[in-house]
């Protein structure tokens, strides 16, 4: 007998696992995080407040109003007899004309207005006012006088426009979105032109030092954020070499010159007066650029090699063999390659770039206008209580982050190229 | 002509030393041997693609190539998987030698038609490498190859990797090519079918030695 022959049957035919429990781990697991970020985003959305209709607003104010009033009825009662008596008269009766709410022929949004502006008048100024004299006069009406003011400043309170126009209508936050583009943008530009060169070079050659090199690549990867901040403000603001004079103006125009370290940054802003330009780095929109760059270049640095790695060089060789110089196979032949890589290596870039807030804080501070990026401005509104307006800002981030790299994944799929 | 004089090559731990040959000018050469012995690296070298010549000379057409970057050399390469511009269309592969020589486009258009005539490949020109058979891969590579007019071509196994009949058709147009146009082939291969029918010079690289002769030997 052969030994080939078939072995004896199994007592049971042989029957392949079911792959019911492998997609259901790759459902379930993918579906967590999924879910996870959506909730997120839909926390975002609940959070900020839409504004309140001109109705409602006119209902809230009207009960708080109510409330101002008794307060004060209580304040006028107590200071019956004192040389107070007819001021609190006068604020009783205003506060009672303002808790009418009459519309006086004019709008609600008209009348919601003309209320919050009387009665902001009323409690920041006339109650003010009250308080003080009767602390003065030590009239036992000072705790009622501030129980309708804070009843006053809630109606007022109602009249808040929504979070979205709050933040929409908020040139520093449209600075700083319009500065958080254009900054991602030019860096994730800049990322790309050293990160292709970078890459190729790894990619293709090899040297002494490569593993050094190639370590010290990935430092800003590996580097809290911070932390690049922090290297970026001592080495162009505390390095010094030597000392220079420095020409101040006073107010009256007079100029006086005081000695001070010559630092890079002080170099770069003599050169740029030299030409007549105010140049700064820290501090300034350039400083914002070089705080993104200087990470999300190390993440597109990574990207290309591996793009170049994935292209065979035999192409580039026959490209030469035909004809080409190096550079000349690298543009005609690599470049539209790794094109895809390249998209990704700048969407990558532009993404970090995005989110980088540490090296903007350390390196540049946080000033309106000049270098507020869209996260710096989360982070100030959340610092000041503002949470629903951090919130806004925050979709407002997503949104513009959805929108381009959606944008540059259709100029990938557009390509001629099915099979990459 | 291609000739090697006292040739050492290194690539990586790999070393190739005293290698020596001649292949007449317009002469059909035939490299064998086994795989993994150094037939492509010699190739490359004398392509100008390995930057490890440790000693020795290479000439093409009686000048001196050694130090030549790869552009210089005048030399046609068909790399065993064909590489062809993957970003480029067939016209566009084709055309490029001629593009890089500053060619005027009517001539390009002309040049790039007729090769591809004789490839029969004018079906072929507008689309993209993408999807294209081995068999018309390599012949786009031939045309490619030969657009500019070199005076050496080198094939590194040009027929491997092909289905039956592919095979033959292919065999059948390199002997074409080499009645019809004055240049020199260096054809890399380890089929003695294909040395018999094509070969007119024959070389085999064996244990790091080149023995020139004939096919038997």
């Amino acid at each position: 007998m052969s030994s080939l022959a078939s072995p004896d049957p199994s007592p049971s035919p042989f029957r392949p696992k079911s792959d019911t429990p492998f997609f259901f781990g790759l459902g379930s697991l993918s579906g967590f995080y999924l879910f996870l970020i959506l909730a997120l985003i839909l926390a975002l959305a609940i959070v900020p407040r839409w504004g309140k209709s001109d109705e409602t607003k006119l209902l809230l104010m009207g009960q708080s109003l109510e409330e101002a009033v008794y307060h004060l009825k209580v304040a006028s009662k107590n200071a019956s007899g004192t040389n107070l008596d007819q001021k609190v008269e006068d604020a009783l009766m205003e506060a009672k004309k303002l808790a009418d709410l009459k519309p006086d022929g004019q709008s609600k949004a008209g009348l919601v207005k003309q209320t919050t502006t009387e009665a902001r008048a009323l409690a920041n100024i006339r109650l003010s006012e009250l308080v003080k004299k009767a602390e003065t006069e030590k009239v036992d009406i000072v705790k009622e006088i501030d129980q309708a003011k804070n009843s006053l400043l809630n109606a007022v309170a109602f009249d808040r426009p929504s979070d979205y126009a709050a933040v929409f209508n908020d040139p520093g936050i449209r600075a700083s979105a319009k500065l958080s583009f254009v900054s991602c943008t030019i860096s994730a530009l800049l990322s790309l032109w050293v990160a292709a060169p970078i890459g190729y070079t790894m990619s293709r050659f090899q040297f002494r030092g490569k593993n050094f090199i190639d370590t010290i690549l990935d430092v800003p990867i590996v580097l809290p954020p911070l932390v690049i901040g922090l290297g970026l403000l001592i080495l162009f603001n505390n390095i010094s070499f030597g000392t220079m004079e420095v020409v101040y103006f006073d107010r009256d125009g007079s100029q006086y010159i005081v000695q001070e370290n010559r630092t890079i940054e002080r170099m770069i802003q003599q050169v740029g007066a030299s030409i007549g330009f105010q140049m700064r780095i820290t501090n300034g929109a350039a400083g914002v650029v070089l705080a993104q760059f200087m990470v999300a270049c190390a993440f597109a640095v990574r990207t290309m090699r591996n793009t170049f790695d994935q292209i065979s060089p035999r192409q580039e060789e026959v490209a030469m063999t035909l004809g080409s110089s190096r550079g000349e196979a690298f543009w005609n032949i690599v470049l539209p390659q790794g094109y895809r890589g390249l998209l990704a290596a700048g969407t990558l870039a532009w993404a970090r770039s995005l989110g980088e807030f540490g090296p903007i804080l350390i390196f540049c501070g946080i000033n309106a206008h000049r270098t507020e990026v869209m996260s710096s401005s989360v982070y100030l509104q959340f610092s000041i209580g503002e949470i629903e307006k951090a919130a806004v800002v925050s979709l407002l981030m997503i949104a513009l982050a959805f929108v381009v790299l959606l944008l540059v994944r259709n100029l990938g799929k557009s390509d001629a190229m099915p099979n990459r | 002509m291609i000739q090697l004089e006292n040739l050492c090559l290194r690539n990586g731990s790999f070393e190739l030393n005293d290698l020596s040959m001649t292949i007449a000018s317009g002469s059909y050469g035939i490299l064998m041997g086994r795989t993994g012995c150094g037939k492509t690296t010699i190739l490359e070298a004398i392509c100008g693609l390995q930057p490890h010549v440790k000693s020795g000379i290479i000439r093409l057409n009686d000048s001196d190539v050694t130090l030549l970057k790869p552009a210089e050399r005048g030399i046609g390469y068909v790399p065993q998987d064909s590489a062809l511009f993957e970003t480029m269309s067939i016209f566009e592969n084709v055309a490029f030698s001629l593009r890089l020589r500053k060619w005027i486009e009517s001539d390009i258009k002309e040049r790039v038609h007729e090769l591809a005539e004789l490839m029969a490949i004018t079906k072929l020109l507008d689309r993209r490498p993408f999807g294209l058979s081995g068999g018309e891969a390599k012949r786009v590579a031939l045309a490619r190859a030969l657009a500019a007019s070199p005076n050496v071509l080198c094939l590194d196994e040009p027929l491997s990797a092909l289905d039956e009949e592919t095979h033959g058709e292919i065999c059948d147009l390199l002997g074409e090519l080499h009645r019809e146009i004055e240049v020199t082939i260096l054809h890399i291969t380890h089929s003695s079918a294909e040395a018999h029918r094509l070969g007119e010079t024959f070389l085999r690289l064996e244990e790091g030695q080149l023995i020139e002769g004939n096919l038997e030997s």
